[in-house]
């Protein structure tokens, strides 16, 4: 395919993970992105989590681009995000859309900060001085902050703002501010911006305690909290700074925590009639944690009513919760809670287990709160003149959860498709990227792209020679000023410094133009700019080194005004100023000895393998092949459409699998881009992301096809599970799931005149021993066949045994819908399984009714399991043929379960649908498009860049011990067989240095990190006298 | 129990609206309920379920709707809007529609004590939370008498005097 | 269930016995050569490699020198592997060493048939010398050194032998057993499937088993052991400043022969002789300047630092690296002292098994928790 140069601008609303990573996705693939966000900084929720299951880390950082790392900013992404690509607005508001699909104009309300953080040099004497104080949302008003604040706590650059309310216009932080950042008489600024295509990411507004009365008999106490608020209490920049957890009202250590769940949500009364997903695994979390935190006396309990774990690992996490952390598990929802003199909160509640009542006091509960959609979808709806759904939800198609029906160009990420977890949200996020993607190939539209500066060229082969330039911010810095012309003086007599420039206000224009200018005429090779903020104003002073002619890999920048945080009390100006010159020499030996750095290029196949030829595999060939990319499609069986597209007429929600698989199949056969390998396996691939070769083995034949592709999609899915449980095969009357919706549908099973069925939910699942996961597909699958027999004959007496109902999400509307249809929900008890005999022919089952605990027994007509998805035994031979890893239970094992849950560690290759795990429908072309999309970004071109910074190998010092292999977490190393050395995808390489530090003779190197310039780099600290001598 | 014998369509009968049918047991009637701490203990949600499953056997001899104290908790709190308190006042009902010689134990229980909840349950907590005991009708026997003359004259208890102590 | 075969011998006569085992395997064909120490005359006792059974009388693995660790040989002949079967006779420690270096790729065991011998240790090389002018032979040492004489004169074995716990030899298919055999027989026990056939090629009957080996063994160990740890804690008194240390290593003057005679040290080049080290007069100067002084050649408590973090979690305590410092530095202990406590930590034992991962070898997000400041 053509090189094609990427042309369009996105406007992504709502800056939460979902929004970023969207963000991220169409950058990364080379278009501009608008990201707002109404809130006063980005991050949205998760800027307020430090732990995520089943890591209980964070490691947002995951979701950063891999490949051209280069253009984005590399560190912690809950400090802040930059991408060339991506402009961010925060604390601005979209007014009004006109236009459509294709030209959108967008009305923008860009609140005013009061501070310019621009300008603004953080050294944080305003806040000291700020008068004013206010409860903290950000800390859920467990903590004070001051009028002029930071909004999130771990921010860099700290983004500083003004909360106008609080306001009392004192000035007294105007006064303190050495570079005039404040202006206290900002006024909001309209902007009128045009975009092509519109992601909404805004998340929903959640439950709040405080405004619905269905909360008032539980929200009694300052130390009833929501689950978010406990995140913040949990911390370490949270209320208790990471220290053990406490009761808000009077600070003892919380040792008996309760948390009940489904606050506000599975409520029909209050016409929330939708589960909020994510609650569930959320509280297991916490309740891990808060034992982690804790130590094993504290108590951890929680109150639910369905246990939801019908995620990727949930039910190892909630077995792991209860069986190794000791976190309680009651089935039944408390009434209320009430405050006992002593502060502890008291709650009764029934335990089905013991069949006892019970009241306990607590010292901390937590309400795990979820989500409140509907004005917000109203609110979207409105603004973007978008249909709503009978629910009052944004009506998407009927096949996709991101397309708005009717409305091309406009797309629906992250907790708009129903609250969310991690995983979801960055899958979400990448397929609507790829969707806007998708809409802005078949536009033509030019943006305009400003002109690059070129790289000026590293004149590596020359002598060392230095500049510095200082920059020199009003007369005064922080608490003490800087002696510039002795700071000049001391610098100028460092070894390798050439020139010593002090330059005013760099990060201002005419600072900015100056220094330009100054530089632009040094003889100097090297560049070293001390100034404040280096992380803030990086790509602002290596823009004004590369004007000046300097190549940015010999350029450093200097942290000029951190050693005033660095243990310094009070100094004199003398102390700082030479305190200064002593630590700028350790920034010019790093500048004396680096490399000059250069970003390679890797040439790149422009076509797809994609292997799997359900609907999630045909799907993620369609949209690459729509975006011009040629595909090769294989599948191993006769025929494509996978086990939905060849058993599963309809799904509740009304699709329809084979109809849409058959329709699908069309438009491959008549696709000029993809080639389908019907029969056939992948028995080895070779290579690296944009080049790899595939052996294609024609079934039960010795003939074997050679392909060349530049990315690989695996799209392996799965089937209906297997079993020998309750007598299957052994009589016509017990069915499976499967069995019975093909039987419905073709008429082969005629239920009308049926009395009596029993239905028995996670046969074979959810235990250890077995499937150790919950299929996720099964309960909706048993009410969709349920409600089938009741409406061809609404006398059946249908009963349904089940462990927990994975209704999640707006699924709950089935749930109740099939209840209302009169069918009859048991709950039992994975101790004490039903249990069936065949008495004269029929299907007997047995089973304990664990509400009235008694035994009940009731001979079915019909005895239907669900036998949940396996997934498909080949996965094990793909595993080796691509040189990747399956879970414990087969399916493939993903890079990283919640930041990167549809690539593998190894670059180029990407997975979706049931071969990642057991996912509806909806999901699976989430996936596929996902998928599809991280391909599309590398395809797209004829060749990516790699990182200027990444590790090589020095052939003649490498012993070939390949410990580097085993250790780099990326899979960029591996070892070649025929050639005998280490190779590294320099694709996949992260520069993490583990390679370097774990190679005892150096033989594995990161360009740029060489051990002399390290070495020469702490010489001078240890010469650093005055470092040694006042460091704490 | 076999439930072939029960009868499908019992809810009819008894609690027919589109309400019932939603209780998914999730306690929430239970967990506050006084009556629940009664002996026998009120449990509203196992009601629900003898209801939907048609055990009209046990629903028959099942006297606990009677110790239902009308606080109505149950019919603020349930998340599925069952309608708790309506759905044990239409037991009652029944079970007095289905057999007329049917004397409530808890009339006994008020002939006898002068209230039906064994309030003293909850002396303690009210001790906790500092609340004065409740002045109950017991510590005031000549009141006692007066109300169980009146009860007398009622027909369903002078009809059963026997069963007074008479 | 181990086989044993024995081999009784007259007066002088143990090397030929055993030269006719190997002479047995190699005409049948059990395997096409032999490394073992070999008595070469005036060139002392060496590893030798025979190809042809003609040349294999004079092979005397018991004698007590061991001038270079087989584990470097073991390397050499395989880490390139020949496709030819090779016996080795080895040293327990030496096996050990090898057993490292399979998990670091440098030793291929697929064509090797392990012969592991019982050592009651080694004397340096130039005692050795002294050892056989003063008449001393392989049967007279195995005999004294069972009964605890070892001291001749003014020498007696090297200290590593004096503190090592593992007298016999482990992750062999076969062992030469000579402890606890008495005066006039030596055993060989197959361990392996792949011992025992080659024992039945040999041609030797297999029958009873060495009485009182075992004890033997426990009581040369359990004596070894009370050893090592008076060693221990005299040598962590001894150094257990950064100037005791540093006066320890004084004598160094960066000739680097104690990494050339480690077995464990398995890099092509050492970074310490890479152009890392390559020093400019400029940063000379700027050390000086620091105290006004500066001791040459200089570097080199770093360097012994850095060897034992790169080595210490694969030293097997042999003890060559003392021998080969002409600076008589006794630098086993400060090696034994480091691995003991660094391989405690990962409760790793270098030489253990091939099977044990080595220590830091994989990427482990959450490991060293304490030293990582992992905060939660």
């Amino acid at each position: 395919m053509a090189e094609k140069k990427p042309t369009g601008t996105v406007l992504v609303a709502g800056a939460g993970i979902s929004g970023i990573k969207a963000a991220i996705e169409l950058a990364e693939a080379g278009y501009k992105v608008l990201l707002t966000d109404a809130s006063t900084q980005i991050g949205g929720i998760l800027a307020k989590l430090d732990y995520q299951f089943p890591t209980d880390h964070c490691g947002m950082c995951r979701i950063l681009p891999m490949v051209g790392r280069e253009y984005a900013s590399q560190y912690c992404m809950r400090k802040s995000l930059f991408h060339e690509n991506i402009e961010i607005m925060p604390f601005t508001e979209i007014t009004s859309v006109q236009g459509d699909a294709g030209n959108y104009k967008v009305e923008l309300l860009k609140k005013a900060r009061l501070v310019d953080p621009a300008i603004c040099n953080e050294m944080g004497e305003c806040m000291d001085v700020c008068p004013v104080e206010v409860a903290d949302e950000f800390n859920h008003g467990l903590t004070q902050r001051k009028a002029i604040y930071q909004a999130i706590p771990h921010n860099t650059p700290k983004l500083l703002l003004i909360d106008k309310q609080a306001c009392t216009r004192c000035g007294e932080c105007v006064k303190v501010c050495t570079t005039n950042a404040i202006n206290l008489d900002a006024q909001d600024e309209t902007q009128s911006r045009e975009v092509h295509s519109i992601i909404l990411a805004s998340g929903v507004k959640l439950y709040n305690t405080t405004e619905f009365e269905d909360a008032k008999s539980y929200a009694v106490s300052p130390d009833v909290v929501t689950s978010l608020a406990f995140e913040r209490m949990m911390s370490s920049s949270g209320t208790y700074k990471g220290d053990v957890i406490r009761r808000p009202s009077d600070g003892k250590p919380a040792k008996n925590i309760a948390w009940i769940q489904c606050m506000g949500s599975r409520n029909r009364r209050q016409k929330r009639d939708y589960c909020s997903s994510i609650c569930c695994m959320f509280a297991l979390k916490e309740a891990v944690l808060a034992k982690e935190k804790g130590g094993p006396d504290v108590d951890t309990t929680i109150f639910y009513m369905d246990m939801r774990t019908f995620g990727k690992g949930f039910q190892q996490y909630r077995d792991k919760a209860v069986d190794e952390h000791g976190v309680k598990l009651i089935r039944c929802r408390v009434q209320g809670v009430m405050r006992n003199p002593d502060g502890s909160l008291q709650m009764r509640y029934f335990d089905p287990d013991t069949n006892e009542f019970f009241e306990k006091a607590y010292d901390l509960v937590v309400m795990s709160t979820g989500q409140i959609p509907f004005e917000t979808h109203k609110k979207w709806a409105d603004l973007m003149n978008a249909p709503l759904d009978s629910r009052g939800l944004i009506a998407t198609e009927l096949y996709s959860e991101i397309k708005v029906s009717g409305k091309p160009g406009l797309f629906i990420c992250g907790s708009l498709t129903g609250l969310t977890d991690v995983s979801e949200a960055i899958s979400t996020g990448i397929a609507a990227a790829g969707e806007a993607t998708n809409f802005l190939t078949t536009l033509s539209v030019d943006t305009v792209l400003e002109e690059e500066i070129p790289e000026p060229t590293a004149h590596e082969r020359e002598l060392p020679q230095i500049a510095v330039a200082v920059c020199k911010c009003g007369e005064k810095v922080g608490a003490n000023g800087i002696d510039y012309e002795l700071l000049s003086k001391e610098i100028q007599g460092i070894g390798g410094v050439g020139e010593v420039h002090i330059v005013e206000s760099i990060c201002k224009e005419n600072g900015e133009a100056a220094a330009i200018d100054i530089l632009g005429k040094t003889k100097c090779n090297r560049l070293l700019i001390g100034a404040c903020q280096p992380l803030m104003y990086r790509q602002k002073l290596k823009n004004v080194a590369r004007k000046a002619g300097f190549n940015s890999s010999m350029v450093e920048i200097f942290d000029l005004f951190g050693i005033a945080r660095r243990g310094m009390i009070e100094p004199s100006v003398k102390d700082w100023t030479l305190r200064a010159a002593k630590e700028v020499q350790a920034d010019i030996q790093k500048l004396k000895y680096k490399p000059a750095l250069h970003v390679s290029t890797l040439p790149i196949n422009q076509t797809a393998l994609v292997v799997g030829g359900g609907i999630g595999g045909m799907q993620a060939a369609l949209s690459l092949a729509g975006r011009g990319v040629p595909v090769h499609l294989v599948e191993k069986d006769a025929h494509l459409g996978g086990y939905l597209g060849n058993h599963v007429e309809a799904t509740v929600e009304g699709m329809k699998p084979v109809a849409m698989a058959s329709d699908m199949k069309l438009k491959i056969y008549e696709n000029k881009n993809i080639t389908v390998h019907l029969n056939c396996e992948v028995e080895k691939t070779i290579g690296s992301l944009g080049s790899f070769e595939s052996k294609l083995r024609l079934k039960d034949s010795d003939e074997r096809t050679y392909l060349h592709h530049g990315a690989v999609i695996l799209a392996t899915g799965g089937h209906e599970g297997a079993t020998t449980e309750y007598g299957y095969g052994t009589s016509d009357f017990v069915i499976t799931q499967g069995q019975l919706k093909k039987g419905i549908a073709n008429g082969d099973i005629d239920v009308s005149g049926i009395e009596n069925v029993v239905m028995i939910q996670c046969v074979g699942s959810r235990q250890k021993e077995g499937r150790h996961y919950c299929s996720r597909i099964c309960c909706m699958w048993a009410i969709s066949n349920a409600l089938k027999i009741k409406g061809k004959n609404p006398e059946t007496r249908i009963i349904i045994l089940y462990r927990d109902v994975m209704a999640y999400g707006f699924n709950e509307q089935y749930y109740t819908k099939a209840r209302s249809a009169g069918i009859i929900f048991m709950n039992y008890d994975l101790a004490d399984k039903p249990r069936m005999e065949m008495i004269d022919g029929k299907p007997v089952v047995k089973f304990m009714d664990t509400v009235l605990n008694t035994e009940l027994e009731l001979p079915a007509d019909l005895l239907v399991l669900s036998t949940g998805v396996d997934p498909e035994e080949t996965n094990r031979d793909l595993a080796n043929a691509f040189g990747i890893s399956l879970t414990d239970d087969g399916f493939l094992a993903e890079a990283d379960s919640k930041w990167r849950p549809i690539e593998f560690q190894k670059a180029g290759l990407y997975l979706a649908g049931t071969g990642h795990s057991p996912m509806p429908l909806k999901n699976v072309m989430t996936q596929a498009e996902a998928a599809a999309h991280k391909a599309y970004t590398y395809l797209s071109g004829r060749e990516v860049h790699t990182a200027s910074v990444t590790s090589v190998v020095k052939d003649a010092l490498c012993i070939r011990c390949q410990r580097c292999v085993n250790i780099c977490p990326y899979g960029a190393r591996s070892y070649n067989e025929v050639d005998k050395c280490i190779t590294v995808d320099a694709a996949a390489c992260q520069a993490c240095g583990m390679c370097a530090v774990e190679c005892q003779n150096n033989a594995a190197e990161v360009t740029g990190w060489n051990d002399k310039q390290l070495m020469a780099v702490i010489d001078a600290k240890l010469m650093n006298d005055f470092f040694s001598s006042t460091a704490e | 129990m076999d439930l072939t014998g029960s009868i499908k369509d019992l809810w009819k009968d008894i609690y027919n609206t589109g309400d019932l049918h939603h209780c998914f047991n999730c306690s929430t009637c239970l967990s506050g309920c006084p009556a629940s701490q009664g002996d026998p203990p009120l449990l509203v949600r196992n009601l629900a379920r003898k209801v939907i499953l048609g055990l009209e056997e046990q629903l028959l001899d099942d006297d606990t709707p009677w110790a239902c104290v009308s606080c109505s908790k149950c019919e603020e709190m349930c998340p599925m809007d069952v309608k708790p308190f309506e759905m044990i006042l239409a037991i009652r009902q029944w079970q007095s529609a289905n057999d007329e010689t049917r004397v409530p134990p808890s009339i006994v229980e008020i002939y006898k004590r002068g209230y039906t909840q064994a309030v003293g349950v909850n002396a303690e907590l009210r001790d906790k939370l500092g609340l004065p005991q409740l002045k109950t009708i017991t510590n005031n026997p000549e009141q006692l008498e007066l109300f169980r003359a009146m009860l007398m004259k009622t027909p369903v208890v002078s009809a059963n005097d026997y069963m007074f102590g008479g | 269930m181990a086989k044993f075969a024995k081999l009784s011998f007259k007066k002088d006569e143990l090397n030929k016995e055993l030269s006719g085992f190997f002479k047995g395997m190699l005409k049948n064909g059990a395997v096409d050569a032999v490394l073992a120490p070999m008595a070469l005359g005036k060139q002392g006792v060496r590893l030798t490699l025979v190809t042809s059974a003609d040349n294999i009388e004079k092979v005397d693995p018991f004698a007590p020198i061991a001038a270079v660790s087989g584990a470097k040989i073991a390397s050499s002949l395989t880490s390139r592997p020949s496709g030819r079967k090779v016996a080795m006779v080895l040293r327990p420690c030496e096996i050990r060493a090898v057993v490292e270096l399979v998990k670091l790729k440098q030793v291929n065991l697929d064509d090797v048939l392990m012969i592991g011998m019982d050592c009651l240790g080694r004397y340096e090389n130039t005692d050795f010398t002294k050892f056989q002018e003063q008449g001393g032979t392989s049967e007279s040492f195995l005999e004294n050194a069972q009964a605890g004489k070892t001291a001749m004169g003014d020498f007696d074995l090297i200290g590593a032998c004096k503190i090592c716990e593992f007298p016999a030899a482990e992750n062999a298919d076969m062992r030469l057993c000579a402890i606890g055999s008495g005066s006039d027989s030596v055993f060989i026990e197959a361990v392996t499937p792949k011992g025992e056939e080659a024992l039945e090629k040999s041609g030797l009957k297999t029958g009873e088993s060495p009485a009182g080996r075992d004890d033997a063994v426990k009581k040369l160990v359990a004596g070894r052991n009370e050893a090592r740890d008076k060693k221990f804690t005299e040598y962590r008194a001894e150094t257990n400043t950064f100037e005791a240390l540093s006066d320890k290593l004084a004598a160094c003057i960066n000739c680097y022969n104690c990494r050339v005679a480690c077995p464990v040290c398995y890099c092509k080049e050492c970074v310490f002789i890479t152009d890392t080290f390559r020093h400019t007069g400029e940063q000379f100067m700027m050390w000086a300047d620091k105290d006004g002084m500066l001791k040459m050649p200089n570097d080199t408590l770093f360097y012994h630092l850095t060897r034992i973090t790169h080595m210490s979690l694969f030293c097997v305590g042999c003890g060559q690296c003392t021998s080969a410092c002409p600076n008589d530095i006794d630098l086993m202990p400060l090696f034994r002292t480091s691995a003991d406590k660094t391989q405690a930590r990962f409760n790793y034992q270098a030489g253990r098994s091939v099977d044990e991962e080595q220590p830091m070898a994989g990427f482990k997000s959450d490991e060293l928790v304490e030293v990582t400041g992992q905060v939660k």
